[in-house]
């Protein structure tokens, strides 16, 4: 009783994996219907195209190899094998013994294998250029999900996906490779394929999706899953997962939406960020604050001198020192520092390349009477206790980027009889930068500098 | 006619070594006093099972060997020695022995992808304490990275085979790291058993086609249907994707550093993924490539599928690394070969799919073959051209240039 349970929670996942890929679907052609104003699709418009495609007749081209067949129903197999082994509404199903990282990322990629060899196999000019650019990107992804599945792994010693350990920070960096990684388009058909085999690559795309949508779903939110041998709990899971399932997409559409640009070089960094954040959970948080903030500090240095944007470059300095401000215990240094950044950067966009640009420079140049002066002595005053080294360090690097910003003033900021755009406002928030510079010597805040 | 019957001893060599790695409980020593100061051997089953892949790679490469089958035989015995010695004399002198062959006689190339990995694992298992030890995860992850990097990019499918053993030494290297022998064991069986049979078929192509250049290649499933099934088989498992036994070896191995955590295992971990996606990466590459599209050269358009012995040669590893795969992950090899073979079965016999059957539908590629249109093909080189390190003289310069800058007073 106990197994056909198990098997029927197995088999129930499957149907149910895949009702939500056609949904997914479905949510995709109607949003996009709605973004260009075109009619919207009907309710079943996705069964209506697989099932159109599959009464249409084939196409052969001409030197496609015996295998030229055999592609989309290699990549259906894996991904419909890894739809049934990743784990869903319900906890010990059948499969559940084979629910790893390893195997489950290796299906997937084995789906994608199969795609570019279909691509391949015709001899394409076009088609060839699409599958070796597919083939990278699966050599890309797959390292990163399997470097950001390692992460959440080592700390739990063990492979398998209901016993990963997740913490905040990992699943916010999960999340991110997600939204980067996770097609939230439609994929094209690799090769010259029509009719039935151009719907099982159809199908194996949606559910490539929502198998992985399921996996993110899974590791993110693992509350609510029900237990394969205990039936009454199952409809209470089914709605449990509908629900995370659906928030998954939600976040993962608007994420797309909102970084539609950004590098998928970005997923390798966090996943490996990740790796180390998990890695380096014994190393305490101050240090691991203050080694960030030195290294955002040499980065800004690093760009002043390769004479890229001066304020982003001296901010990203500041920043650097206020991070291990933050780390040496005298947050209220960096708080002071980020403030005094936002205050010149502010009055840097508002004023245009003049005198008062100039004044913005040497602001973010931790000169004084402006308030970045303060919070610099502050976090540079702690920093020679806890190791003459490290103040050194931070001193020497406001001293290096106040030398670049001044010795050679980039002519993006300043530039002589340039107008200012917004003289009043930008004059005020240099008003308030000096505010917050001499606020300790005027004694406005008795235990500022203490 | 001796060579095959050679082959035939050492292929029933073979059978006996894994009939002992499955049957041998405890270690079998012998002493030989008398060949030398302190000669002694010993067998394990682990032993044993990498004896039973050496063997039968050899016995491979002898039954598709032209020239050099005394050599090869020598090297086998070599490696024998090394994989049985208990004692340092022993062991270097089988090794000095083995890489002396290998130095000597050219045609044994195949077959020493097979023997010197073997060879290695013995002095790995020699050197590395049984508990691991980050000295090994280190030049293991870097090896392992360097081999999937030069497979992805090379396009001489000999470079790519070399490129396979050194990998799957790699992985056994991070496995020995993790404290993990027989991880490291299958790694380097995996490795006998599929580089071996991916250098013979260079060496076949090389003698069908003129070429072994993938850029020269293509459209070799229509002509050599056979070979190139065969070879879809030698490049999925060395892909490192399920089925197969790349993928149980690399599986074995992450699960290994999972368990062991830290940053041995955070490197581990990070290596082995970049090296899944690097092998995975080449693998496609190199069958896609050299098998599928149009054929890149008149010789390529006209070759035909090689004799029995051939085949044979590169069946016999090749079904060895499939016992592996369904020894080391029965369930999952088994399962995707049974579910691939139902599902297309029933896609010839009900016709949802017009699939070909595999025996039938081939046909050459007409004489009329336009070569001019192969230009419109995506080549290898083009194929992994995001991957190459920019090496031009523009690049070089701008690098000097910047490098001056930083240095400069």
């Amino acid at each position: 009783m106990t197994v056909a349970l198990r098997l029927a929670a197995t088999l129930l996942d499957g149907v149910l994996l895949l009702a939500l890929a056609l949904t997914l679907e479905l949510a995709r052609t109607r949003l996009a219907a709605r973004i260009t104003t075109g009619p919207l699709p009907p309710l079943t418009q996705p069964l209506r195209d697989l099932s159109k495609l599959m009464c249409k007749r084939r196409v052969r081209p001409a030197f496609a190899s015996p295998l030229h067949d055999t592609w989309p129903l290699a990549a259906c197999a894996a991904t419909g094998l890894a739809a049934l082994i990743v784990p869903g509404f319900a906890d010990g199903s059948i499969t559940a013994s084979y629910a790893q990282l390893p195997l489950l990322i290796g299906l997937i990629a084995l789906g994608r294998a199969a795609r570019v060899l279909a691509a391949l196999d015709a001899g394409e000019g076009l088609q060839g250029r699409g599958a070796a650019r597919a083939a990278r990107t699966g050599l890309w992804s797959d390292t990163v999900w399997l470097v950001a599945l390692a992460a959440l792994a080592i700390g739990a010693h063990h492979a398998s996906i209901p016993a990963l350990q997740t913490s905040p920070a990992l699943v916010m960096m999960l999340a991110v490779v997600a939204v980067v990684l996770v097609p939230v388009v439609g994929e094209a058909v690799p090769g010259d394929y029509a009719g039935p085999e151009r719907a099982l690559f159809f199908a194996e795309a949606m559910l490539r999706r929502a198998v992985l949508l399921a996996l993110l779903v899974d590791i993110a939110v693992p509350y609510g899953i029900a237990d394969a041998t205990q039936i009454l709990t199952w409809p209470l899971g089914l709605v449990a997962f509908v629900v995370k399932f659906g928030l998954g997409a939600l976040i993962l559409a608007v994420g797309g939406a909102m970084v539609p640009r950004v590098s998928p070089r970005i997923s390798g960094g966090v996943a490996l960020a990740a790796l180390v954040w998990a890695l380096a959970r014994d190393i305490p948080v101050t240090s691991v604050a203050i080694g960030t903030g030195l290294c955002v500090m040499v980065a800004g240095l690093v760009r002043l001198w390769q004479r890229q944007p001066s304020l982003e470059a001296a901010a990203l300095v500041q920043a650097g020192i206020a991070l291990a401000g933050f780390g040496l215990g005298v947050p209220r240094g960096g708080w002071v520092i980020l403030i005094g950044i936002a205050l010149a950067r502010g009055a840097a966009a508002l004023a245009g390349r003049n005198a008062i640009g100039f004044l913005c420079l040497a602001a973010l140049a931790g000169l004084p009477p402006f308030g970045l002066f303060t919070g610099d002595f502050i976090v540079i005053r702690a920093a020679f206790p806890v190791s003459p080294l490290l103040g050194a360090a931070l001193l020497a690097g406001m001293v290096l980027v106040a030398i670049l910003l001044l010795g050679r003033p980039s002519p993006s900021v300043i530039r002589p009889g340039s107008r200012m755009a917004a003289p009043l406002v930008s004059g005020a928030l240099l008003v308030l930068l000096v505010l917050l510079g001499i606020a300790p010597v005027l004694n406005l805040i008795a235990d500022f500098a203490s | 006619m001796l060579m095959p019957a050679v082959a035939c001893v050492i292929l029933a060599g073979a059978c006996g070594f894994l009939a002992l790695a499955f049957a041998l409980a405890a270690p079998f020593d012998v002493l030989v006093p008398w060949f030398g100061p302190g000669t002694a051997f010993a067998l394990d089953s682990g032993q044993a099972g990498v004896l039973a892949a050496v063997l039968l790679s050899g016995a491979g490469c002898l039954l598709a060997a032209r020239t050099g089958g005394p050599a090869i035989v020598g090297l086998i015995l070599a490696t024998i020695g090394a994989v049985l010695a208990q004692n340092d004399y022993t062991l270097i002198f089988a090794t000095l022995l083995a890489g002396l062959i290998v130095f000597r006689f050219r045609a044994v190339e195949p077959c020493a992808l097979a023997a010197l990995p073997a060879v290695l694992l013995a002095l790995a298992l020699y050197a590395i304490p049984p508990d691991g030890s980050i000295l090994a995860i280190v030049p293991g992850a870097v090896m392992l990275i360097g081999a999937g990097w030069a497979g992805a990019i090379t396009l001489d499918l000999a470079r790519i085979a070399r490129a396979v053993a050194c990998g799957f030494i790699g992985m056994a290297l991070v496995g020995l790291g993790l404290g993990a022998p027989a991880a490291a064991r299958l790694c380097i069986e995996t490795g006998l058993l599929i580089a071996p049979p991916l250098g013979l078929a260079a060496l076949e192509l090389d003698g069908s086609t003129g070429t072994r250049s993938l850029d020269w290649l293509g459209g070799l499933a229509r002509g050599m249907p056979r070979f190139s099934f065969l070879l879809l088989a030698g490049f999925g498992f060395t892909s490192l994707l399920p089925p197969g036994a790349g993928f149980a070896a690399f599986r074995v191995v992450l699960d290994r550093a999972f368990v062991v955590g830290g940053w041995g295992g955070g490197v581990a971990g990070a290596a082995l993924a970049t090296g899944f996606a690097l092998f995975g990466f080449g693998a496609i590459r190199g069958f896609g490539l050299a098998c599928l599209g149009r054929p890149r050269s008149l010789r390529a358009a006209a070759a035909e599928d090689p004799g029995l012995s051939v085949l044979l040669a590169l069946s016999l590893p090749l079904a060895g690394a499939l016992g592996l795969a369904i020894t080391a992950e029965p369930l999952p090899t088994v399962g995707l070969l049974v579910i691939g073979f139902l599902v297309r079965r029933f896609a010839i016999r009900s016709g949802p799919i017009d699939v070909t059957p595999f025996e039938s539908g081939f046909a050459k590629p007409p004489a009329w073959l336009p070569f001019g249109d192969p230009a419109t093909q995506i080549t290898a080189t083009g194929f992994a051209a995001g991957l190459r390190l920019p090496t031009d003289s523009r690049h070089l310069r701008n690098g000097l240039t910047l490098l001056h800058r930083v240095i400069r007073p």
